[in-house]
Parts: structure tokens; C-alpha cells; sequence
């Protein structure tokens, strides 16, 4: 059997085991919040933590974040293009469907498959590319809805000040900030404490993966056809061919790194992406219906990076 | 003292980091109790069932084990029973439920993390035979104890038969039980793990100790520190010095045990009370507040008596 099956399987098992404990009622029903409170609040940033305060790196990752960013930004024109010319939809639809095909669950199936994948070493990238991901795609996408808004609700200042508290209160982002810091006092982790976040770290790639599955049972199948095929197309197949056209062509990115941002690309539409659609009341369906059918199709799409990018 | 710090402080660390989650509503009660359900229902049993798969060749007969902790149970559960009475002067109906708390450790959410930590993948198989036992065992012991007494009294609501039947029921369907039956038999077969499936419990059980642990953590900010203190003092004292004490003579001098077996039985023995205890206490409403509050109590005073013991035993085995 080969090798990308394993990781891929008990992955997408794992969803589905949580999935179906969702739909049987095996846990009492306030579980999905529970789980993805514990992942999200404890669990990641646990992860988080660790990464940052234990890094060896002189220069920030410029290359791995041109490359990934690089191909969100386009992936971005494209779905705001596709948006008014394709599908002949009002500019105010843009910024969520364009959210929609570029926010990928980074958080709950990225750090999971690249470990799975690629082992400890993806450690390092992924936490690089989640501690941006969030705060720029929500940055550009608030941005793009306050200049499409019919009626103009809010100004730019008050967005970003919103945008910014909501950023601070975050735990994933104050587990990144807390290692960085951590890491330039230069105390070093103690074997013990490294432990305790070792152990809750691990436990994330499980509860992330079960908590995806019980999630999902909110989420249908549903939205317009035309703008669901096309979100779906950009998210798992245009942005990660980008993002691996920019890091091996013409950015300077290791292999692990490469494979890492390929991967995270290809995640499918993340439950934030949904929220923020929810949000502005744009496509709302149409982001619902990404998350189900986009996570149920990343069994393929993830097969195929994984196989590509060779493993570990 | 250095390899005792780097057991004790990751385990009672995690478990802290949750008792303080909850307190400063960090996460929700609820969070804790789902976290929970996730622990005890999916990936411990997970651990259990890979546990059953993995086990080796034992050093020594099995059934010695069992009849150690078997006879400690008994004993310690015959002493309280009788102080119940002479020493704390309460109705003999209360006895199941202080008994309960003076032998139900905390095996599962505590015991065994701390025995994996402490002594690796090789307490794996005596950690399946202690925990399978323990359980079973003492629900029927405990049902069958008040239902006895009931009987007694003329108290009499529904027959015993019926009471253990649900105990067995329940049992069945219990999801530490089933793993650990269901890995033996499996195991039996001879047919292996598919890997895929293997690696798919691997990830589950690499949460099992941290969110049990944490969890356990949220969990102890509901319990209410009340009741009598004398009943209070006496579980506490029991479960966490005397059963232990119990343990460790029958282990030695009665039954000869291997010291790996020896030390994982004492260290089972010596955990603080469980929530096993409060879930009977609270079915027959007897000594509920004492129970609840001797979880609390001797949680906290388990972070002394473990560093104690985990000392001791280093110390004897060096």
C-alpha cells in the first residue's frame, strides 16, 4: 500500500469518525463547540507556542510567504473577476466568495496532513503560514467589503480597529506572539515545560480532526451551482497549482517548505471563511456549501500534493 | 528527583493548566465535560484497544496480579465498612458509598498517564489487566453491598437482581470495558492490525493523556468542597495512605510479585479518589458531598503523596 494512503486515510477516517458522532448523537450536543474550543484555545496554540519559542531561524521566511501569499493574492483577482464577469454577480458578492476560494482550513486539516505528511520538519513552515494566514486574509478581505459595500456601514478606521482587538483576543495568534517573544528573551524551554506542550500539541492533530468532522455536520450542501463549482475549482486546483508554480519557479523555498505551502493551499474552505460571508449576509449558502463539498473533495486533492510533493 | 519532576509536573502541569481554564472561564464547564466524553470515550479507548494488541510476554502469571489488588480491594473495602459504623458512627447504608470513594481511584484520567510516563510501553499489559478489573469489579461489589443492606432495612425499591443487571448493562457497554475485551479478542484471532486503521488509533491515542488530564483539570473546579470533615478526612486518608499501604504488603509478602508489578499496583492503588466514586454516590443519594469532596481533596494532596511514592519507588529500585 502506498505510503500516501497512509496518511491520507486515517486523516479523512478520522473526519469522518467525528462526523458520524456528530450525525448518532455519541457525544452530548454541545460537543462541536467544546472540542474546537479546547483545539483552538489550548491544543494550537500549545503547538504554536512551542514551535515559535524553539526556532532556529536568522531571516524570516520571506520566500515561503511571497510564494504562499503570492498565490492567494491571485487566486483573489481571479474569483473577484470571475465573480462580475462570469457569473454576473454584484460587486458586493466579491469579497466573499473570493474568501471563500482563498481561506482554506489551515488550522484544523493543514497542521494534521502536513505532520502526518511530512513529520516534525513541517513544524516550521506551517507554523509560518498560519501565524499570517488569518490576520492578512481577513485584513485584505475586510478591506474589499468596505470599498463594495452598497451602503457604507463603517469606515476603514473603524474595520481595522475592529479587526485588530479581534486579532489580540485571538489564542492561536497570542500563542504566536507569546514563543516569539519567549524565543528573543532568550530563556530557552525547559525539558519539562517542552513536555507539557509536546503532549498538548500532539493531542490537536485528534481533536482538530474529529472536531472538523462534528463541525461538518452544521454545514450542507447548498448555494448556487455556477458560483460552488467555481469556488471549488479555485480553491483546490488553482491556488495550490500557483503556489507551487511561485515557489518552484520563482521564489527561493526549501523542499519540506514547498511541499508544506503546496499542501496548505490545497486546503479546502475553512469554517472562518463561512463566518465571514455569515457576516456581511453575501453568498452565504454558497460558502456553506464550499466547506462541505470542498472538505469531502480535499480527499483527492490532498492524495494528490501529498503524492506529488514526495513524503518524508 | 530530576526524572520524579519531569513526570509529575507534566502530568499535574496539564491537569492544572485545566483546573485554571475553568476557573478563570477561560473554557467553559460544559467544554470540560465534553473534553472529557472525548478522553474517556474515544481516545482512551483507542489507547486500550492498541495496548491490548501490543502486549508482550509477561513476567510473571497474570492471575497473581489480579488476586493482589482483588484481596487489597476486599480488605480495604471490609475496614471501611467497619469504621463506617464504629469509627464515623453513620447508618451501614452509607458504607457502599464511602467505600466506593476510599478504593475508586482515579485508574483511568490519572493512573494511567502517570504509569505510562513513569514506567513506558511495558506497563501497558499490567495497566489493561488492573483497569479491567478495577471497574467490573467494583460496581458489583458496591451494588450488590447496598443492595444487600437494603434488604436488610426493608428499604426495598426493585430487587437486587435488577439492580446488578443494570450494573451489567452498563458494563457492556462501558467504553473502557469494551476496547479492553474487544483488543483481547482480537488479538486472539491472530490476525493483526491493518496499518491504516493502526496509525488512525495511533492519532487518537496520542490525545488520550492530555485531554484526560486536562479535562480532569476543567472538571475539579465543579466539585464543591463540603460535607463532613470527619467521613472527608477518613476517604482521603484511606485512598490515598492506607489501600496503598494495603496494596503494597499483600503484593510483597502475600503475593511475591515482580517489582515492575510491585510498583505499577502501588502507584493504581495510591490514586486520588475518582469520578466513578461520585457517580454511585449520587445514584443511591448516600455520603454525595463527602464523595464529591474528596475528589477535590485528594487530587490536590495527590501531587504530594505520588512525588512521595514515585520517590520511594525510584529510590528502591536503584
Amino acid at each position: 500500500m502506498s505510503s500516501v494512503m497512509t496518511v491520507v486515510i486515517p486523516v479523512f477516517a478520522l473526519i469522518a469518525l467525528g462526523f458520524a458522532a456528530g450525525r448518532f448523537g455519541y457525544f452530548s450536543s454541545d460537543a462541536v463547540k467544546s472540542i474546537n474550543d479546547y483545539t483552538f484555545s489550548m491544543a494550537v496554540p500549545a503547538f504554536m507556542f512551542r514551535t515559535m519559542a524553539k526556532l532556529e531561524m536568522e531571516q524570516p521566511p520571506v520566500d515561503l510567504w511571497l510564494a504562499f501569499f503570492g498565490a492567494a493574492a491571485m487566486t483573489w483577482l481571479l474569483a473577484t473577476l470571475v465573480t462580475l464577469k462570469v457569473l454576473k454577480r454584484p460587486a458586493a458578492d466579491a469579497p466573499s466568495i473570493a474568501m471563500s476560494s482563498c481561506f482554506g482550513n489551515v488550522v484544523m486539516l493543514g497542521i494534521p496532513m502536513s505532520i502526518a505528511a511530512f513529520g516534525e520538519k513541517a513544524a516550521v513552515p506551517a507554523a509560518m503560514l498560519v501565524s499570517l494566514h488569518t490576520p492578512t486574509l481577513f485584513f485584505v478581505g475586510t478591506l474589499h467589503q468596505v470599498f463594495t459595500a452598497e451602503q457604507r456601514q463603517a469606515t476603514l478606521a473603524s474595520t481595522a480597529r475592529e479587526l485588530f482587538l479581534e486579532l489580540a483576543r485571538n489564542p492561536i495568534i497570542l500563542g504566536i506572539v507569546a514563543g516569539t517573544l519567549w524565543r528573543l528573551t532568550g530563556i530557552g524551554i525547559h525539558p519539562t515545560l517542552d513536555r507539557v506542550l509536546l503532549l498538548l500539541g500532539q493531542s490537536s492533530v485528534a481533536t482538530a480532526l474529529v472536531g472538523l468532522g462534528l463541525s461538518l455536520v452544521t454545514f450542507e450542501i447548498k448555494g448556487q451551482a455556477p458560483t460552488l463549482s467555481l469556488i471549488l475549482l479555485l480553491k483546490l486546483i488553482v491556488m495550490p497549482t500557483l503556489a507551487w508554480f511561485l515557489a518552484t519557479r520563482l521564489f527561493d523555498v526549501s523542499p519540506v517548505a514547498t511541499a508544506v505551502l503546496v499542501l496548505f493551499a490545497a486546503m479546502p474552505t475553512g469554517a472562518n471563511a463561512y463566518l465571514f460571508a455569515m457576516r456581511s449576509g453575501r453568498a452565504v449558502n454558497s460558502a456553506s456549501g464550499a466547506v462541505a463539498l470542498g472538505t469531502l473533495l480535499a480527499v483527492f486533492t490532498a492524495a494528490v500534493v501529498v503524492s506529488v510533493s514526495g513524503m518524508k | 528527583m530530576l526524572a520524579i519532576i519531569s513526570i509529575v509536573v507534566p502530568v499535574f502541569g496539564i491537569l492544572g493548566l485545566g483546573f485554571l481554564a475553568a476557573r478563570t472561564n477561560y473554557l467553559s464547564e460544559g467544554a470540560g465535560r465534553t473534553i472529557a466524553e472525548f478522553a474517556f470515550k474515544v481516545a482512551m479507548p483507542a489507547l486500550l484497544f492498541r495496548a491490548m494488541l501490543a502486549i508482550g510476554p509477561l513476567p510473571g502469571a497474570p492471575w497473581r496480579l489480579a488476586a493482589a489488588y482483588i484481596v487489597s480491594i476486599l480488605v480495604v473495602w471490609i475496614i471501611t465498612t467497619v469504621a463506617t459504623r464504629v469509627l464515623l458512627h453513620r447508618p451501614a447504608i452509607d458504607a457502599p458509598s464511602i467505600a466506593m470513594g476510599a478504593v475508586f481511584g482515579n485508574t483511568v484520567m490519572l493512573g494511567i498517564p502517570l504509569t505510562i510516563m513513569t514506567f513506558g510501553p511495558d506497563a501497558a499489559a499490567p495497566i489493561a489487566l488492573l483497569i479491567s478489573i478495577d471497574t467490573p469489579l467494583l460496581w458489583i461489589i458496591a451494588t450488590l453491598h447496598i443492595e444487600f443492606v437494603r434488604r436488610g432495612t426493608a428499604d426495598t425499591k426493585g430487587s437486587a437482581l435488577g439492580a446488578l443487571g443494570q450494573v451489567l448493562f452498563d458494563l457492556a457497554r462501558n467504553p473502557i470495558v469494551v476496547p479492553l475485551i474487544a483488543g483481547s479478542l482480537w488479538r486472539l484471532t491472530g490476525i493483526g492490525i491493518p496499518v491504516l486503521l493502526d496509525r488512525l488509533l495511533e492519532i487518537l491515542a496520542g490525545a488520550a493523556v492530555p485531554t484526560a488530564l486536562f479535562s480532569l483539570g476543567l472538571s475539579l473546579a465543579a466539585y464543591k468542597i463540603k460535607g463532613q470533615a470527619a467521613t472527608l478526612s477518613f476517604i482521603v486518608l484511606v485512598k490515598l495512605l492506607i489501600y496503598p499501604a494495603v496494596a503494597y504488603a499483600l503484593a510483597v509478602w502475600v503475593f511475591d510479585l515482580p517489582p515492575l508489578w510491585t510498583s505499577i499496583l502501588l502507584l493504581f492503588a495510591a490514586m486520588p479518589v475518582g469520578a466513578n466514586a461520585y457517580l454511585f454516590a449520587i445514584r443511591y443519594d448516600r455520603a454525595v458531598n463527602s464523595v464529591s469532596a474528596s475528589i477535590a481533596v485528594s487530587t490536590a494532596l495527590a501531587v504530594m503523596t505520588i512525588v512521595a511514592l514515585l520517590y520511594v519507588l525510584k529510590f528502591h529500585a536503584s
